[in-house]
This record gives C-alpha cells, structure tokens and sequence, in this order.
C-alpha cells in the first residue's frame, strides 16, 4: 500500500464548498419553484440563492484556474488516443454494470496523475466545463433579466432562460447521488470521501500505481 | 354632413378644429367656437392664471363628446355666460371642485377614490393628491388614454418608480412593465393575467374590422369554453395568417377598473412575493388574451389557465415567466423522475452488489 497524494488542498477546498452549495442551491431553488418545503418567505430564500450562486461563481475559478495554472489538468487528458479512450470508458462501465457484481477488478487503477477513470474524467469535463458554467450563466442572467436584457432577446425571452436553468437543475438533481454512490465503491465505501478530505488516496502497489513526476499542487 | 365635410360649416372653420369637431352639437359648437382659441386665459384670484383653451376636436372624439359640455358645466348657461363666471381663486380648487361633476355618472368610482391615499391627503389639506382630471384628461377622455393616462400620470407625479421599488423588489423595472401599479397597490381587488397580443411593438388594433380579433377567437375556440392550450396556438396561428407575426405579452392588472382607485396608503401595497410568485396564486387563475379596437378599448377573450403552464403554448409565451406562477407542468415531471431516478437506479445497483456478494466468486474473493 503507498499513499499517494491525489487531491490537492484547493481542489479539495473548492468540491466541498461546491458540494454544499449546490445542495444548497438545489433546496433554495425548488423552494423557489414549489414554495413547499420551508416557510421562509420568497424574497429570503430568492436572496440566499442569488447569494450562494455568486459564492460559488467566484469558487468556480478556484478550480478552474488551479486546473489551467498547473501539471494537474494532467488528470483530466491522460488518454490522447481517443479509440483507446473511449475503449476504456467502454471498459469502465461494463465494470459498474456488470464485473462489479462478479468480484471483478477495476480496470482503472488510481495515480496521482491518473486519479480519474476515463468516465470520471469525462463526465466531470462534460460537468465542469459545459453544465455548470451554463447553469451560473442562466442563473446570473435570471438574476438581473433588465442588466441582461440582450442576452434573454438573444435566447428568445425570460422562460426560455429560465428552462435553461431548470433542466440543467434536474441533471445537478440526477447527477448528485450517482455521483456520491460511484465515489462509494473503493476498497471501503468511506475511502474515496477520505481522500476528498484528505488529499492522500491509498492505492495498492502495482506498476500501473507509479507515481507521476513530483510536486505540482 | 357633407356640406360640413366641403367647409360649408363656420363654427368648424372658425374653431379650426379638423372634421371630428364637427360630430360636436351645435350648442357645444358654440362653446368651442371661443373656447378653441388659443391664449384664452383667466386671472386667478391668487395671481396665476388658467387656460381656459379646450381642443374641440378632440373633445368630439372622446367617450363623453355625445353628453357634450352641459354634462360636466351646468352651471354655465349662456348668453349669461362668460359675464357671469364666479371667482376662482386657485387653479388646483378649481380641479377639485369640477372632479365633483364627474359623480353624477361615475359615483361608483367615488367610493374607492374617496379611501385612497390621495383623497385622504386633500382632506388633511394637502393639494398636491390627483383630482379625477389629473388622471383623466377632462376634455379628451378615450379607452386609450384610460389605458395609458394613468400610468404615465403616476410617473408624472411620483417619478423614478422604479428605483423607489428596486429598495425592495429584485427586477422591478421589469415588473412595472409587467404588473399595473394597482395590481400591488389595491390589494384586496381581484386580479388577472392578460396576455396582450402584439404586432409590430405595438398592440394588436383591430380598426373597423381590419383584424376582427374577436371573430378569430371564437373560431379558434371550438367548444366555446374559452381557449385551451390548442385553440390558443390556433388562434395566434390564424393572427399570423392575417399578416404581421404576432407576440406576446404578459400583464397583471386588475379585472375592473374601478377598484384601481383604491391605492390605500403604501404599508398596505402588496409587498408578499406569494401573492404572484406561485401556481396559486390570485392572478394566474384568471386569464385572459387581447387585441384593441381602434379606440384602443381592449377586446378580451377568456383562455383557461393552464395556457400558462402547458408545453403547446412555451413557445408562444417565452417572453412571460413569473417563476413559481407559470411554471411548466412537463418540467415537474421530468424533476419527480429525476430525484426518483438519481435515488432508485444507485439504491438497485447497491442491492445488487449486496445480492452478488453472498456468492464467493471462484477464485474465493468476494468483491
Ligand atoms: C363668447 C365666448 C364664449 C362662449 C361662447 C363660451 N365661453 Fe366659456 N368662457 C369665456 C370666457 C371669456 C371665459 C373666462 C371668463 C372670465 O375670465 O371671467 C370663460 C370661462 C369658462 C369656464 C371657466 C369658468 C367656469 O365657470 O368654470 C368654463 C368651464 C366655460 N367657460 C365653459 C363654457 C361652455 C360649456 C360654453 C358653452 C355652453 C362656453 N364656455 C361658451 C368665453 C366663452
Ligand atoms: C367629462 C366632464 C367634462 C366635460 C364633458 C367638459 N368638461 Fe370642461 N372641465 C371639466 C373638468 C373636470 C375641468 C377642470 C379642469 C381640470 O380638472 O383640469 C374642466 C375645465 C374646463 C375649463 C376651464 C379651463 C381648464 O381647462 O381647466 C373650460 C374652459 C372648460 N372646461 C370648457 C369645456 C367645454 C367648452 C366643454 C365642451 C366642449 C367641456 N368643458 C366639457 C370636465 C368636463
Ligand atoms: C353625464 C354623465 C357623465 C359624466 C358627468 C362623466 N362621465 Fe365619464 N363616462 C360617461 C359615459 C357614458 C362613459 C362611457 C361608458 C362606456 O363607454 O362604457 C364614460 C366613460 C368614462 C371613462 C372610461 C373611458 C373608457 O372607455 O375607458 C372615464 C375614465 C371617465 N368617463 C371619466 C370621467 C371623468 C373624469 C369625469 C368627470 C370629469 C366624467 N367621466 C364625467 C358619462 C359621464
Ligand atoms: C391616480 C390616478 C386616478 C385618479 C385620480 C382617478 N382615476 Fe379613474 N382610473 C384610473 C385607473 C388606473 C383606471 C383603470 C384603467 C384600466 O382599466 O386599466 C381608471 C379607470 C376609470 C374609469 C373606467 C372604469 C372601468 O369601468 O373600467 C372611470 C369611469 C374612471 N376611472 C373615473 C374616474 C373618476 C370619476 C375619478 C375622480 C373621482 C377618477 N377616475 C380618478 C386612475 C385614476
Ligand atoms: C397629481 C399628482 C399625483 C398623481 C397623478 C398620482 N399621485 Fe400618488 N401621491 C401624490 C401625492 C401628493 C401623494 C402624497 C404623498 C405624501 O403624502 O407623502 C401621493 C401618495 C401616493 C401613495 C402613498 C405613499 C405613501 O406614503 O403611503 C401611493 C402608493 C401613490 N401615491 C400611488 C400612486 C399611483 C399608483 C398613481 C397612479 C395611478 C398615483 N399615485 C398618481 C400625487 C400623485
Ligand atoms: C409588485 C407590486 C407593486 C407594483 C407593481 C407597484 N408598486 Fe408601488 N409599492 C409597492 C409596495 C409594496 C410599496 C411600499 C414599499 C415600502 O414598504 O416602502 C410601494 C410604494 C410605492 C410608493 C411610495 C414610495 C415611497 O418610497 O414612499 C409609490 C409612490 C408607488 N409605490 C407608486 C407606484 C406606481 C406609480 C406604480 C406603477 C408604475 C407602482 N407603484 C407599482 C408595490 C408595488
Ligand atoms: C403582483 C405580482 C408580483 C409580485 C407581488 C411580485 N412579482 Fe416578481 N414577477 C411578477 C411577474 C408577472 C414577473 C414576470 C415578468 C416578465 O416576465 O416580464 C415577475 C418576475 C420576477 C423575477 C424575474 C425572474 C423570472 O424568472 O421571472 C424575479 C426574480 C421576481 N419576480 C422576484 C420577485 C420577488 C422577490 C418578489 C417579492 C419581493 C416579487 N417578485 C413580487 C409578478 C410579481
Ligand atoms: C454533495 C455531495 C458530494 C459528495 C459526497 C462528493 C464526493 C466526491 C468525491 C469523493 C470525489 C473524488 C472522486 C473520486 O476520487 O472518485 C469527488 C470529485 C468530484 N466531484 Fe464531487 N461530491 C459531491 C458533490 C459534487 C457536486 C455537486 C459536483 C458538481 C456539480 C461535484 C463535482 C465533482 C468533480 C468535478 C470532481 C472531480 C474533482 C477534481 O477535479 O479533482 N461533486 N466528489
């Protein structure tokens, strides 16, 4: 066993303050839909969701720019071929969906540089790079419909904005608790969450686990 | 007529009002015939002066051109008249005073105005509050100028509305184009939605017969219940067939006009988002779609509510959303599926596991 250093400390810092936002903004958002959950009063809760939408914008660029500002965006391009690629991604989710129950390994085995499975790393890209920048955008655009004016006629009015933002909402909805249970299927259901709060993930010795080049957090 | 039509009329002439002012009653003709001039005043007892010019012509086009000047100036009887005119002592007591006229036809609009704020105000003294002619041009009264003179007499009087209501209302300029001010400010009358077709900018107008709105709705509205979600895309269809594209606009308002005299004082102004921010709520149970007649007197054509919410009309109205209050039905479904897909789908995956895991795999492991 070699502890290696997967998650470095703003990575870290940024998915847990998002974690808790989007939850947050999730229960403030349908609250804001369905007016049944809570008995706070409209404007409260259109507040705190306008307030966390902000804190999280401003927390996207934590990642982003840790991302584009370091060795680490490594972890998100480590397959240049694409046939092989999307062979592996192909090899991933027949092992969710099928090996798993038959005690098989996983076919991807995590490094430092290589924490990401290939369907980690794409759907996080899909998540990081498309969704959740369209999801803040329709929100800020919501937010101020009169400052946006020309953006909401360019996509042809105030409930076309805000469909937008709602269906991507139902994929946050969907994508959570997947997202949550995949990261339960380590070695122990708690380990993968460890390392989120740790940064050292704990991998078995082998040649795949050869850490990549030192430093670079 | 057509003599008058040719210029053989002198009163109309003299007046220099065009040909509508020629639809005003001799009697009235003679009025206009000293009072069209311009620069006709009268010196006030407190110094100012008052214009007493009156446009004939658009007079004679206004809802009240057929009761003619007696109906609002008894008191004056000619030939005693100009010599006999009483002292005024200010222009604002003046307006005041000729409001009293108006009771004769309108008293029921006097019981909520006499509540309002500003009738409250002029009883403590204050002369600042509107009279009815402050509101409503006194000589030029139409269905136009009922739709568009308040607002703008608001505006007028109030100024930067809307940066007073952005203190506490997020995208008020927004909302002051969307909701009338008596929407909030008479709350305890009912209100509607009505969605306000447009050509060009403007409002549908049907003049004369050119866009019968009227007839295409009722044909669009097969079981004659009011429009559903198909007969309305009908109805906007068959609109657009007539030529201009149309669009739509969504406007809270009152449903009758006379409660939009009731602004209380501002405490008691609908400030509780819920009152349109949700499915429930009063407006959003009340809907109705309209064009104008030439006049600009709206023509309105009841539609069932769930126009609001249906996915046939979410690309008609998509320039209308309250949230909360029109919300998709379709969407709803798509989040109950989704919070019970993202729980269920992981909940079987985990069971399965559990399931496959009694039986050791061949090599003895059991993960
Ligand atoms: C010969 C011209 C003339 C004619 C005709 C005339 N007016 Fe006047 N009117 C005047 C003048 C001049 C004054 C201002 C008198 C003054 O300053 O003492 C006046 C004042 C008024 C006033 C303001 C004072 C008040 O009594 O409230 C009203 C209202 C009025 N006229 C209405 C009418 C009506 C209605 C008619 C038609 C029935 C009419 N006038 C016909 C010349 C005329
Ligand atoms: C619907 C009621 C109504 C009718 C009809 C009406 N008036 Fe008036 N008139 C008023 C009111 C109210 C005022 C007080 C002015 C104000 O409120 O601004 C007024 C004021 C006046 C004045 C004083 C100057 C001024 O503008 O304040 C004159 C002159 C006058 N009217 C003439 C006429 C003449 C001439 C006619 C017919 C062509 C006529 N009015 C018809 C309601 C009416
Ligand atoms: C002699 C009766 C009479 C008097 C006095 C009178 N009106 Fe009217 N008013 C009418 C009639 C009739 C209508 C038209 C109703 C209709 O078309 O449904 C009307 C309509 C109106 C309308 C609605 C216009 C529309 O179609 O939207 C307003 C606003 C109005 N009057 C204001 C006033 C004001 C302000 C006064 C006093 C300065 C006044 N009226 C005095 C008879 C009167
Ligand atoms: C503060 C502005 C204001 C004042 C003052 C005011 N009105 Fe109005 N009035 C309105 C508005 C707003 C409407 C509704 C217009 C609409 O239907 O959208 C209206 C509508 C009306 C109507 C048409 C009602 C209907 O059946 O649709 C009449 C008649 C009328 N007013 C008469 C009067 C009279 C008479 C007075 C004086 C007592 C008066 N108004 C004072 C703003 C005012
Ligand atoms: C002729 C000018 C005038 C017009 C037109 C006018 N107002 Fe006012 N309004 C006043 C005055 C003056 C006051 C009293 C202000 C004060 O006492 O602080 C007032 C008070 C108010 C208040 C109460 C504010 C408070 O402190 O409680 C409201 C609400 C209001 N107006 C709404 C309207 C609306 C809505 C319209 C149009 C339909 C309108 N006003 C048209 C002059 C006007
Ligand atoms: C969404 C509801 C809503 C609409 C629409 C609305 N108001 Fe108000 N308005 C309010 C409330 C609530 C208040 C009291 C705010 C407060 O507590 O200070 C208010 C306050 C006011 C005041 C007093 C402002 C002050 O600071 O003293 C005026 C004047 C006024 N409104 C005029 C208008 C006019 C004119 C319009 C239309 C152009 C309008 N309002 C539309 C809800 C509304
Ligand atoms: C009288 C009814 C009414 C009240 C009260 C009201 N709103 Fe609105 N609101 C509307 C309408 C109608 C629209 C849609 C405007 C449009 O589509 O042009 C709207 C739009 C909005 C929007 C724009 C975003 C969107 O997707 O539609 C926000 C945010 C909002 N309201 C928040 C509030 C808050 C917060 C309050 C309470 C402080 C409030 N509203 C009170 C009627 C109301
Ligand atoms: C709410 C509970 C959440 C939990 C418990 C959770 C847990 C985790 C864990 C354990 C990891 C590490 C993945 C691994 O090593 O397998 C991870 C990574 C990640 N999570 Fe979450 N997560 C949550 C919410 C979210 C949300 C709401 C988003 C985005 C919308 C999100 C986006 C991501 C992304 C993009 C990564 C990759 C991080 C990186 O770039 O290094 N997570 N999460």
């Amino acid at each position: 066993m070699t502890r290696i250093y997967v998650h470095p400390a703003p990575v870290r810092l940024w998915h847990w303050l998002n974690a808790l936002g989007f939850v947050a903004l999730i229960v403030t958002g349908l609250q804001i839909r369905y007016g049944v959950l809570l008995t706070l009063s409209f404007r409260t809760v259109v507040d705190a969701h306008n307030a966390i939408g902000f804190v999280l914008i401003a927390n996207y660029f934590v990642w982003l720019l840790f991302y584009l500002f370091t060795d680490r965006i490594t972890v998100y391009h480590p397959e240049l071929n694409p046939a092989r690629h999307y062979r592996n991604m192909l090899r991933q989710v027949v092992y969710y969906g099928y090996g798993i129950f038959k005690g098989h390994p996983n076919p991807h085995v995590v490094s430092a540089y290589r924490k990401f499975n290939p369907l980690q790393s794409m759907s996080y890209q899909i998540i990081m790079l498309v969704l959740v920048p369209l999801q803040f955008y329709s929100g800020l655009v919501l937010w101020d419909l009169q400052r946006f004016a020309g953006t909401v006629e360019a996509l042809g009015g105030a409930r076309v904005v805000d469909t937008i933002h709602v269906v991507l909402c139902i994929v946050f909805v969907v994508f959570i608790p997947v997202h949550v249970y995949l990261t339960t299927l380590g070695r122990s259901a708690g380990e993968h969450i460890r390392a989120m709060l740790t940064g050292y993930e704990e991998v078995d010795d082998g040649p795949d686990a050869a850490p990549g080049p030192a430093g670079g957090s | 007529m057509l003599g008058a039509c040719l210029g053989v009329n002198p009163v109309a002439d003299a007046a220099g009002a065009d040909h509508s002012a020629e639809r005003l009653s001799a009697g009235d003709r003679v009025c206009v015939g000293c009072h069209a001039a311009d620069g006709l005043t009268r010196k006030l007892a407190n110094g100012d002066s008052l214009s007493l010019t009156v446009d004939g012509a658009a007079f004679a086009g206004s809802v009240h051109g057929p009761m003619g000047c007696i109906g609002c100036h008894p008191q004056v009887a000619l030939p005693a008249h100009p010599g006999d005119v009483p002292n005024i002592d200010d222009a604002r007591q003046y307006a005041m005073a000729r409001s009293e006229s108006c009771r004769a036809c309108h008293g029921r609009v006097f019981r909520p105005y006499e509540g309002s704020v500003h009738a409250l105000r002029l009883r403590a003294g204050s002369a600042a509050g509107p009279a009815c002619g402050d509101c409503h041009p006194p000589h030029a009264v139409t269905p136009r100028s009922t739709q568009e003179g308040p607002t703008n007499a608001c505006v007028r009087c109030h100024g930067d509305t809307a940066a007073q209501h952005e203190r506490w209302l997020p995208n008020a300029a927004r909302h002051l184009r969307a909701v009338a001010c008596s929407a909030c400010h008479a709350p305890d009358a009912l209100r509607r939605v009505d969605l306000r077709v447009l050509a060009g900018g403007e409002r549908l107008t049907d003049r004369d017969g050119s866009v019968p709105f009227e007839q295409h709705a009722r044909a669009a509205d097969t079981n004659h219940d009011g429009l559903d979600a198909n007969e309305f895309r009908r109805l906007l269809t068959s609109l657009e067939r007539e030529g201009n594209p149309v669009a739509l606009q969504g406007y809270i308002e009152l449903r009758s006009g006379i409660e939009a005299h009731e602004l209380p004082p501002k405490a008691a102004a609908i400030k509780d988002c819920v009152k349109c921010h949700d499915e429930k709520a009063l407006p959003f149970q009340n809907v109705t779609v309209s064009g104008v007649d030439a006049d600009g007197r709206p023509i309105r054509y009841d539609v069932h509510r769930e126009v609001l919410s249906s996915p046939i009309t979410w690309d008609a109205l998509r320039g209308f959303y309250a949230i909360g209050g029109t919300r998709m039905k379709l969407l709803d479904v798509l989040l109950a599926l989704g919070l019970v897909g993202g729980i269920t789908v992981p909940a079987l995956h985990l069971a399965l596991r559990r399931l496959s895991r009694r039986a050791p795999n061949p090599d003895g492991s059991t993960r």
